[in-house]
């Protein structure tokens, strides 16, 4: 009895995670495609096939969705980062100097950075606005995504 | 991250790890966040800024 409640629990935790991983990946694709500003919560909820009190459940705003992205990113960099020193760092037979690995190692971060630039700049934007301080919506850092298609990474 | 910087540039210093963390933290923060807030998104610019610091700080610690 107690296995089955566990195993019940669990599956409603997968179950979760799935949908909560599935929210930002929509989000992300029509962030991107209409532009943040431009894209209601309602239809995020609607391409995800959830209702919009459902959604809120998740994330209780539209910024949370954002830094939530974010957050994802974020891990996913981590995780190839500690990959790369491993294989970079660590490993005795990569080519070069330590130094020269090392410095191979930040080129390969800053690249990656520079893949999300767009990205990072709407989140710093809208982490003002969550976090203190008001957007500047005239302001570069908020053209990117913003303005929708054309504004990709 | 920036606490593994000595050891992976091959540093040999006794400036504290906190003092470390806070000069890389300054170099990235700084570099990255101006690179952010600009017109200019080439990465090689951001590139050679940043490796262009960092080379400058381990030529000065391994002065000290």
């Amino acid at each position: 009895m107690r296995i089955q409640q566990s195993l019940k629990t669990a599956l409603r935790e997968t179950k979760r995670e799935r949908t909560r991983l599935r929210i930002l990946e929509v989000a992300e694709a029509l962030f991107r495609e209409r532009g943040y500003a431009e894209t209601p919560i309602r239809e995020i909820a609607a391409r995800v096939e959830l209702s919009p009190q459902t959604l809120y459940s998740y994330y209780p705003s539209k910024d949370r969705i954002l830094t939530g992205i974010f957050a994802e990113r974020q891990q996913g960099m981590a995780v190839a980062a500690e990959k790369m020193r491993i294989r970079h760092l660590e490993s005795d037979d990569a080519p070069g100097t330590h130094v020269d690995r090392f410095l191979h190692m930040i080129r390969w971060g800053l690249r990656t950075l520079a893949d999300g630039r767009a990205f990072i700049q709407l989140v710093f934007l809208h982490s003002r606005a969550i976090y203190g301080g008001a957007p500047s919506a005239g302001g570069r850092t908020s053209r990117a995504w913003s303005r929708g298609p054309a504004g990709g990474r | 991250m920036f606490e593994s910087i000595p050891k992976a540039a091959e540093l040999r210093t006794d400036v504290p790890p906190r003092e470390m963390t806070e000069l890389y933290t300054l170099i990235f923060s700084d570099r990255v966040g101006r690179w952010l807030a600009s017109d200019n998104s080439d990465v090689e610019k951001l590139e050679s800024g940043v490796v262009g610091s960092l080379e400058i700080s381990f030529r000065g610690l391994r002065a000290l």
